[in-house]
C-alpha cells in the first residue's frame, strides 16, 4: 500500500479506529445461556443450558480473583463454554463477584475451604452425579490444587489446571516483592480491598511497552488495512479492563504466601490450621503451560509434576501467552480438541 | 517494498528494541524497590483519604465508608450462617434418606374405612 493511499484512507481509519475504542465497554461478553443455581456472599454458581450432555461428571470451572471468568466464555465461536458443551459436557461455573470493603478478612481459606466445596456440593446435586472435575485457571487453578490437597475426601475425579502458578520463583512478581522489600501486609492493613486497576497497572508493567503502545498501533494497522476484527479486540480488552477489588487478606495470602515465601513449594501453607501437601493429590491431572506465558511460567508451574501422586498426569506445554493459550484463534483446533479429549476419556461412569 | 513498508519496519524494529529494553528495566530490583514504595505510598494515600471522607461524613451525621462497610459485614456473616443451615438441611436429608422406612401399619382386620363423616341433624 502506497503513501498516498493511506493518507486517502487515513480520515476514515481514525473514525473507525475511534469507533472500536469508543464502543469497548459495550462489547458482549459471556454471552451463552445460563442459569444461577446458588449464590453465596456475592459469588453466583452458574449452570450452562444443554440438551446434548452426553458425559456423566459435570466440569465446574473456576477462575482467578483477578478479572473475570467471562473469559471462559469469551465471544460466540471463540469460547472454551460452547466448545465443551458442543462436546457433551455438563459445565458450571463459578463467578467470585465484586468483593466489597465487607469482604476484606477472607481469605485464600475462605476461597478454598468454604467457596470451593460448597460449589462442587451443589454443582453435584444439580448435575445427580457424585463426582466432578475441576478445571483452574491461573489462581484459579491454585485454588482448585489447594482444595485437592486438603479435602481427602473430595469429590473430584479430574483436576485440569490452565497456566497456574504454585510459585513464583521465576516472576517478575518475585523481584518485585523480594527484591523492592514489599510490605504485602501493610499494604492489606491500609485498604480493605486491593483495587482491580492497582493489580491490572501492575500487571501491565511487566510488559510496558506491549500493554500501553503494541496493542494499539497493531489496532491502527488492522484498522487502515480494513482487516480489524472489531468483536475480537473489545471482546478481549473489555475483559482485560475489568478488574474486580481483590480483598485484602486473600491478597496478603497470596501474594505474600505463594509469591514471597514460596509457601506452597516449601509445605509450609496452612489453610484453616491445616497444612497442605501437595503429595495428598490424588485426582487425574492434566497441567497446561503457555510457552510465552510471563504472568505464570512454565517454570512456576512445573515443580508440581514431581510432587502430586497422581498416577494419572498429562502435561500439555504449547505456545502462546497466559491467557491467548485458551482464547486465541488457535486454540479452537489445537488445544481445545486435546483437552476435549482428555476429558471424555476420564468422564465417564 | 515501498517507502511506507520501510517507515512501518522501522517503526517496528525501534518499538521491539524499546519493548525489550522496558521490560529488562521492568525485571530489575531497582524498579522492584521504585514499585514497592509507590504501592506502599499510594495505598497509605488512599487509607488517609478514605479515614478523611469518613470522618467529614460521621461528623454530618451520615454513615461513612466504615458503617455502610461493617453493615455489608453483618449481612454477610448472616448469609454464611444461612449457608451452614443449608449444609444441615442438606446432612438431614441425606440421613432421612438413608433410614429405612417403617413398615406400613398392618394392625386390626383389613384396611382401615374411613371415618363417618359428621353431619348435623338439621332437624
Amino acid at each position: 500500500m502506497s503513501a498516498l493511499s493511506d493518507l486517502i484512507r487515513a480520515p476514515a481509519a481514525a473514525v473507525e479506529y475511534a469507533n472500536v475504542l469508543l464502543t469497548r465497554d459495550r462489547a458482549p461478553l459471556a454471552q451463552t445461556p445460563r442459569d444461577a443455581i446458588w449464590t453465596h456472599r456475592g459469588a453466583t454458581l452458574y449452570r450452562y443450558r444443554s440438551e446434548q450432555r452426553r458425559h456423566p461428571v459435570p466440569i465446574l470451572l473456576v477462575f482467578a480473583l483477578i478479572n473475570r471468568p467471562g473469559v471462559f466464555d469469551l465471544r460466540p465461536g471463540h469460547s472454551l463454554v460452547e466448545f465443551l458443551l458442543e462436546e457433551g459436557f455438563d459445565v458450571f461455573l463459578i463467578d467470585w463477584g465484586t468483593p466489597g470493603e465487607e469482604d476484606a478478612e477472607l481469605g485464600l481459606e475462605h476461597y478454598v475451604c468454604d467457596m470451593l466445596p460448597s460449589s462442587i456440593r451443589e454443582t453435584l446435586r444439580a448435575a445427580g452425579e457424585d463426582e466432578v472435575t475441576l478445571m483452574g485457571w491461573c489462581m484459579g487453578g491454585t485454588m482448585c490444587l489447594l482444595h485437592a490437597a486438603l479435602a481427602q475426601d473430595t469429590p473430584v475425579r479430574n483436576l485440569v489446571l490452565l497456566t497456574t502458578p504454585v510459585t513464583g520463583a521465576s516472576s517478575t512478581y518475585r523481584r518485585w516483592i523480594v527484591g523492592g522489600d514489599l510490605d504485602v501486609d501493610a499494604i492489606a492493613q491500609a485498604l480493605p480491598v486491593i483495587p482491580g486497576e492497582g493489580v491490572d497497572w501492575a500487571n501491565k508493567l511487566l510488559k510496558p511497552v506491549t500493554s500501553h503502545w503494541t496493542t494499539y498501533r497493531k489496532l491502527w494497522d488492522d484498522v487502515l488495512a480494513g482487516r480489524v476484527q472489531k468483536d475480537a479486540f473489545n471482546a478481549m480488552a473489555r475483559w482485560v479492563a475489568d478488574n474486580p477489588p481483590f480483598p485484602a487478606r486473600a491478597f496478603a495470602d497470596w501474594i505474600g504466601g505463594i509469591y514471597r515465601d514460596d509457601a506452597l513449594l516449601r509445605g509450609d501453607l496452612v489453610l484453616r490450621g491445616r497444612r497442605v501437601d501437595l503429595r495428598d493429590v490424588e485426582q487425574n491431572l492434566l497441567v497446561i503451560t503457555a510457552r510465552q506465558d510471563h504472568i505464570a511460567p512454565p517454570e512456576d508451574t512445573l515443580p508440581l509434576l514431581d510432587l502430586v501422586t497422581s498416577a494419572d498426569v498429562t502435561h500439555l506445554d504449547r505456545p502462546g501467552g497466559h491467557i491467548g493459550l485458551v482464547t486465541g484463534s488457535r486454540a479452537r483446533h489445537d488445544l481445545w480438541p486435546e483437552l476435549g479429549g482428555w476429558l471424555a476419556e476420564r468422564s465417564g461412569r | 517494498v515501498t517507502d511506507t513498508d520501510d517507515v512501518r519496519e522501522q517503526v517496528e524494529q525501534v518499538e521491539a528494541a524499546t519493548a525489550k529494553a522496558m521490560e529488562e528495566v521492568a525485571t530489575g530490583e531497582a524498579f522492584g524497590a521504585l514499585l514497592a514504595r509507590t504501592a506502599e505510598n499510594a495505598a497509605a494515600v488512599m487509607a488517609f483519604w478514605a479515614a478523611s471522607c469518613d470522618a467529614v461524613l460521621r461528623s454530618l451525621r451520615v454513615a461513612g465508608r466504615q458503617d455502610v462497610a461493617r453493615l455489608g459485614a453483618r449481612i454477610a456473616q448472616t448469609d454464611d450462617k444461612l449457608e451452614r443451615v443449608l449444609e444441615e438441611i442438606y446432612v438431614l436429608q441425606g440421613e432421612l434418606a438413608a433410614r429405612p422406612r417403617p413398615p406400613a401399619r398392618t394392625s386390626g382386620n383389613g384396611p382401615r374405612r374411613p371415618r363417618a363423616a359428621k353431619t348435623r341433624d338439621a332437624a
